[in-house]
């Protein structure tokens, strides 16, 4: 105990390889608070809480089941594209009041209005989907409409000029539009497929990608178009006039949802990989036809759209032109639009309403407070501090304050002790921009895994001395932590909350005695040293890698096998008896072991601080009889005197029998050309085991069958035919009566001469 | 009459092991209502089942044969309380006339008002027993016949517009049952199990216009909708109903044969009952329901009986059918109700074929509908000597919708005997037409045109040959059929197809299938769920889109993932659409593996070939 404190105090780390009593347990707030559950507050990469947004939805009514796209018109009221009616609204909001209402600007032919982009003049360009048209609307009128041959029109960008750049999707092209010009070309309802009625309409090509669709437009300050598509999640760059472009960056399966310019001068992409396992295909196909063979029918797909199960990457693009890289990546995230608050992005995403940062001067990832909505496709700055979020599931507006007032809280998940324990102080390591005081904790505990059913009240963690103790005990093994920090505080810097230690003592379980074994007596075993425990940390792995208490290290298993591997001899009266036992908090553990003569009352120490799982003694020290065996486990240092549990396990099934059995009569007879040796014997101890026949021509019979076939009495008759042949020379036999104790009694017989 | 009930007074079961059946006979004898006797009229009181006593003896009046009502003897058994449900009792009377005892209660005579004193009692509805040796019937008293025109009278004052698109049932049945019917139709009469239970006489729908042949081939398909048919019966009908004419003048009594037409014209199918009680143009009749539809709307068309053909186990009435009269507005358990004056909304069907044209009207009803204008074509292409189809023909099918909606295909068989293979299947297409799932929307009109082909349209494709398997951007491959017209030689045909630079890196198949199969695999499925659509423009575009079902398609297709809003198909539309979209509603936006059409080509018009064929393409960079 002393060699590894030693060890510590020369390492100058946390190093103890005693197990201690009490535990702690490390809170990583980044991994440990869900989006849902934050509040003022966010979860930042390197575990600490720190100031984040708050959200408030808005109130009001929309006659759209789904909002694809919102353009500002102006502070306080946007245009909406919606679907599946091919509704156009305008919302107008109330701030203040978190309210909107809304008015139908315009009801196109199509369903889906994935595009809008806001015109000179109160007009507005909208494209849509599944026909692909691309429409111009004033004063709630189509001015022109023209269904280009695409299924899609995904984005609209507009351009220093006035032209505007459509993306559609299926095939994947870029089409310049002269707004001027389309505004005449009327409404066609049919598809405007050559390049010549296209122009005539003021629609030209401006480039195409192989990729299905081109999702996404960006502008950069060079005038260079940047597309992003899907499904080969490629982006592409294309000269200001379009025509070829060169493809910056590839990843398969993925959707390029988002460019953005960043605080620091890059663009930033959001990219959403798609995983194979995201769509679950129920495949009536059973396998691949060969050539020649039909299919009965096409793969189908599920039907409902199941949980996102795919990632999401966001890519820096760099100012100096230098290659992509990824500077974050999120698992079932998937990203939608990307922001700028301050020197952080701020990403929306979905499919539980994800709203996430990203610090790209410190690097480091940031969750936000989650919306309620299952997607926030788009998210607007309405001034410093405060943005819009566009949602769906259900469709609707929310606000996104950094600078909101209420106060911060954050909720743990459920966090895992392993054991249920005693709960012990919250020891938080650095607190910034507000005191112990300001910050408020309470726990609560959960003795099974379940979300609802067994938890304690919430408990309030009083500060005192360094940490946050419980004003009252609790005990659990599930724990979640509650904390809350005024919105304000006197502290002018930011609030950061550093990851957290909860410290607890698992409570104290009873030795299990898993098996408990008496040996055939006179083997004696030759134990096999078990691996030493190394006296000292010599490694850097040693350090890194040291197991925590509690944490199953194989050392009980190894020391069984130890012991089960060590060789047996035989050892006339020696008696074995083995056991294992387990202790579940890794107590140390000796165990002493007694015998009773049945009908007596007095115990019989044969071995006591037994550390070694077996007791081999002298069966000689012992009268015959039979004897209970009591074998005693008890806890030992460092569990505390008063803390210590012991099992004792008794039984009657210890059988000393010293006395070796009786041979009754023993014969040899001829009978023709065999001899004839027939043995009574008895023992009314352990029993007879057999006979063992030993001619001095140097042959050897065992008998191990009774004559009768059935080794059950305390009295048996053994009896063997032996060919003259096999005794030429012979003309006695020693017989040698065995019992189960391995005593036996011998008699030498004369051979009948022929 | 009062001489009747005291003959009958005396017939108590002492007196009567004591008097013999001389007495018997002379009482029953005695008991025959004379022909020609009054007939109550249309206003006759009423006798509740509160007064009615067992032994009370009773008139019924119905039509034996033309169309004048004649009555015969019934003697009150008794009432058995709530034997058709809670509230709903059923008088028991024996059926004492002579002229009924070799025939029981008849299907046909279902309504037939029964009078006590002039009284009216109730109604025949129900046959109580199969080869009885004393017959029985059942009577639906007048009260609950009663409920069933109040219930008519209550829609009608609650100001709600009769059925307004004028399907039949009004309440779009095929949403919430699969057979198309809201309630229990009287199940086929000859249900062993029945026997020992009260069965409603439920009428015995007569085919006109079709021949036996074809009658029997869409027997099944009527009595999976409840129907039990005959061919003996007829129509003086005229062969198609002009709305803009009024109907005749029609002046219904008690007693009289009324029947409840599905089909008119050409083609008929009516169930003939009687009427049970008449208030100026308010007509109760049946005393059990005809399909039990609850509110409908269905024509009501003048009956004669030619006779009654008696049986044992189910004796019925022989009858012609003749012009609609009125409407037929309720179908309930107790009775049906009607109007008459104007007939309702019909769908009118035409059938061309070379030799003449068939005109007949249906109901409105997503499964009648279909079933019976697949009939009337039947009957066109394989109930007549002269046909001239033997070889083989095509049949155009045309559906007008209100809107301009036109749905229209063109289906070859290989003669009377490829028509009988491909007949359900027809069938099936046409329901799927017509059982539009999302709107009350029925077709204006039905048109059939049949015309001959000059030889067999069955050919065998006996080879494919695909000259190339790898190829890049540029190359050109030869697809060669090698197929086989029916009794003929082998012939070629093939075509060359070069490969643009879009399928490079591709992994392809050119798949050699009928039009049905190239549109399976192209959405993905072979059907679509009704919650998926939304809209009838949905529902018509899908059907209208449709490839020919003649000949083959030689298409280059590359599998991809499509995103279905409704019935359009956008392929691999970006997921984060698409997630969006699906979360808000996964019935209606869904995500499916189909097959991108690159390239097609129809060939083989003309001819009918069922293989499917499937070979790899793989297109390198």
């Amino acid at each position: 105990m002393r060699v590894p404190f030693l060890v510590l105090a020369c390492l100058g780390a946390a190093v103890a390889w005693a197990d201690p009593m009490s535990q702690s347990q490390p809170v990583d707030f980044f991994r440990e608070v869900s989006s849902r559950k934050l509040e003022g507050l966010a979860a930042r990469s390197d575990g600490r809480l720190v100031a984040g947004p708050t959200i408030k939805s808005l109130t009001g009514d929309l006659p759209a089941d789904l909002i694809w796209t919102a353009v500002p018109r102006d502070a306080n009221h946007w245009w909406l594209g919606t679907g599946p009616d091919g509704k156009i609204l305008e919302a107008s909001f109330d701030w203040k009041a978190a309210t909107f209402t809304t008015r139908e600007v315009a009801m196109l032919a199509d369903g889906q209005v994935f595009a809008l982009a806001s015109l000179p003049k109160g007009r507005l360009l909208a494209g849509t989907s599944p026909l692909g048209t691309l429409n111009l609307v004033a004063k709630g009128e189509t001015l022109a409409s023209i269904r280009l041959p695409a299924d899609s029109v995904l984005d609209l960008l507009s351009l220093p000029n006035g032209d505007v750049l459509v993306a559609t999707g299926n095939p994947g092209r870029i089409y310049r539009v002269d707004t001027d010009a389309f505004a005449k070309a009327g409404v066609a309802a049919e598809t405007v497929a050559t390049p010549e009625a296209l122009a005539k309409a003021g629609v030209t090509e401006f480039g195409r990608i192989r990729d299905r669709n081109v999702r996404r437009l960006f502008r950069e300050a060079s005038g260079r178009i940047l597309a992003g598509s899907a499904p080969d999640g490629r982006i592409y760059a294309f000269n200001a006039d379009g025509g070829e472009p060169i493809v910056l960056f590839e990843q398969e399966r993925a959707e390029v949802t988002d460019f953005h310019l960043g605080p620091d001068g890059d663009i930033y992409a959001a990219l959403v990989v798609d995983a194979d396992t995201a769509r679950v295909r129920v495949v009536r196909a059973p396998a691949k036809p060969s050539d020649g063979e039909a299919e009965d029918a096409p793969a189908d797909s599920s039907e409902a759209a199941p949980a996102f199960t795919g990632r999401s990457m966001l890519l820096r693009l760099p100012a100096d032109g230098g290659l992509p890289d990824t500077v974050v990546a999120r698992n079932n995230v998937a990203l939608y639009e990307l922001a700028t608050h301050g020197k952080q992005l701020v990403m929306a995403g979905g499919d539980t309403g994800e709203l996430t940062g990203y610090d790209p001067v410190d690097r480091r990832s940031l969750t936000y407070p989650g919306s309620t909505a299952a997607q926030v496709l788009q998210i607007l700055p309405l001034d410093a501090g405060r943005f819009a979020l566009v949602q769906n599931n259900p469709a609707g507006f929310a606000i996104l304050d950094f600078d909101g007032t209420t106060p911060r809280t954050a909720e743990t998940r459920r966090i895992d002790l392993r054991k249920t324990a005693t709960l012990g102080a919250v020891r938080i390591d650095r607190l910034r921009g507000l005191t112990p005081q300001d910050l408020s904790l309470s726990i609560r505990a959960n003795r099974i895994d379940d979300e609802l059913e067994g938890w304690t009240p919430w408990t309030t963690l009083a500060w005192q001395d360094g940490g946050y103790l419980p004003t009252e005990p609790v005990v659990g093994r599930y724990v979640q932590l509650k904390l809350a920090a005024p919105a304000d505080t006197d502290d002018a810097s930011p609030i950061e909350i550093d990851r957290a230690a909860l410290f607890h003592l698992p409570l104290n379980q009873r030795p299990r005695l898993q098996a408990f074994r008496i040996l055939s007596p006179n083997f004696g075993l030759l134990a096999r040293r078990e691996p030493s425990t190394p006296p000292s940390v010599t490694t850097l792995g040693q350090v890194i890698g040291q197991s925590r208490r509690g944490e199953s290290d194989g050392d009980e298993s190894r020391s069984s096998a130890a012991l089960l591997g060590s060789p047996v001899v035989n050892q006339p009266f020696a008696q074995i008896v083995h056991w294992t036992v387990d202790d579940p908090d890794n107590d140390n553990l000796e165990a002493s072991f007694a015998v009773r003569r049945d009908g007596t009352d007095t115990w019989e120490q044969l071995s006591i601080a037994n550390t070694d799982g077996f007791v081999q003694f002298d069966r000689r020290q012992l009268t015959d009889g039979l004897y209970f065996t009591r074998l005693t486990i008890r806890e030992q240092a460092p569990r505390p005197p008063g803390d210590r549990q012991s099992v004792v396990f008794e039984t009657d099934d210890l059988l000393i029998d010293n006395t070796p059995p009786a041979i009754e009569t023993a014969t040899a007879t001829r009978q023709g050309e065999n001899v004839i040796v027939s043995i009574r014997g008895r023992d009314e101890l352990s029993g007879l085991a057999g006979v063992e026949l030993t001619f001095n021509n140097g042959h050897t019979v065992t008998l191990e069958q009774p004559a009768d076939g059935i080794l059950d009495q305390w009295a048996e008759t053994f009896a063997t035919e032996i060919p003259d042949a096999q005794l030429a020379g012979a003309t006695a036999v020693e017989i040698l009566l065995y019992d189960d104790a391995g005593n036996h009694a011998a008699r030498r017989v004369a051979i009948p001469v022929k | 009459m009062n001489f009747v009930r005291a003959a009958l007074c005396l017939c108590r079961p002492a007196f009567l092991l004591l008097a013999g059946t001389s007495l018997i006979v002379s009482a029953s004898t005695a008991a025959t209502p004379t022909v020609g006797a009054r007939q109550p009229d249309g206003r006759a009181p009423v006798l509740t089942l509160d007064e009615l006593q067992p032994g009370m003896v009773g008139e019924v009046w119905t039509v034996f044969q033309g169309t004048e009502p004649e009555p015969f003897a019934v003697k009150v058994t008794g009432v058995i309380r709530n034997s058709l449900g809670p509230g709903k009792s059923m008088i028991l009377c024996e059926l004492t006339d002579p002229r009924v005892q070799n025939m029981g209660a008849v299907a046909g005579m279902s309504g037939s008002p029964l009078y006590i004193d002039g009284r009216l009692v109730g109604a025949l509805s129900y046959q109580v027993q199969r080869f009885e040796t004393v017959r029985y019937a059942g009577f639906t008293p007048i009260e609950d016949l009663r409920e069933v025109q109040t219930l008519a009278l209550d829609a009608e004052r609650s100001g709600l517009p009769h059925n307004p698109s004028g399907p039949l049932p009004a309440r779009a049945p095929a949403q919430t049952d699969p057979t198309g019917l809201s309630a229990p139709a009287p199940a086929p009469r000859s249900t062993d199990a029945r026997d020992r239970a009260p069965v409603p006489l439920s009428p015995m729908f007569t085919l006109g216009g079709l021949s036996p042949h074809v009658a029997a081939l869409f027997a099944d398909r009527f009595a999976a909708i409840g129907l039990t048919t005959t061919t003996l019966g007829g129509s003086f009908s005229p062969a198609a109903v002009d709305p803009t004419l009024p109907a005749p003048a029609a002046d219904l009594r008690p007693g009289d044969a009324v029947a409840a037409a599905l089909a008119v014209g050409d083609i008929t199918l009516a169930g003939t009952g009687t009427v049970s009680q008449v208030d100026g143009k308010r007509v109760l009749a049946f005393g059990h329901p005809l399909l039990g539809l609850g509110e409908v709307e269905v024509p009501m068309v003048s009956a004669e009986i030619v006779t009654i053909l008696p049986s044992n186990l189910s004796s019925f009435k022989i009858s012609n059918t003749g012009p609609i009269i009125g409407t037929v507005r309720q179908d309930r358990l107790s009775a049906i109700y009607g109007e008459m004056g104007d007939g309702p909304a019909m769908v009118p069907v035409t059938v061309q074929t070379p030799q003449r044209t068939l005109h007949f009207s249906t109901v409105r009803h997503p499964r009648l509908t279909p079933t019976i204008a697949a009939a009337g074509l039947t009957q066109a292409v394989l109930g007549s000597n002269d046909a001239g189809l033997t070889e083989g023909f095509s049949v155009a099918t045309r559906v007008e919708f209100p809107d301009g909606h036109v749905l229209s295909s063109a289906d070859l068989f290989a003669g009377p005997k490829g028509f009988n293979e491909g007949l359900a299947a027809f069938t099936q297409k046409l329901s799927l037409w017509l059982q539009n799932p999302v709107e009350e929307v029925f077709p204006r009109d039905i048109t059939f045109t049949v015309e001959p082909l000059p030889a067999n349209p069955t050919a065998s494709l006996d080879n494919v040959t695909v000259s190339r398997r790898e190829l890049s951007a540029g190359d050109t491959f030869d697809v060669t059929l090698t197929l086989r017209d029916f009794q003929s030689q082998p012939l070629r045909e093939r075509m060359t197809i070069t490969v643009p630079a879009s399928w490079a890196g591709k992994s392809l198949e050119v798949i050699i299938a009928p039009g049905p199969v190239i549109d399976t695999l192209e959405l993905g499925q072979d059907a679509f769920p009704v919650n998926q659509i939304r809209d009838f423009n949905a529902f018509i575009d899908v059907l209208a889109r449709q490839r020919r079902s003649d000949g083959l398609y030689v298409a280059v297709v590359a599998k991809t993932d499509a995103f279905v809003d409704q019935t359009a198909v956008t392929l691999e539309l970006p997921g984060s659409l698409s997630r969006i979209a699906r979360t808000a509603d996964g019935a209606r936006y869904r995500e499916r593996g189909v097959r991108e059409l690159l390239w097609s080509q129809h060939v083989l018009p003309g001819r009918l070939v069922s293989t499917v064929e499937r070979r790899y393409l793989k297109v390198t960079d």
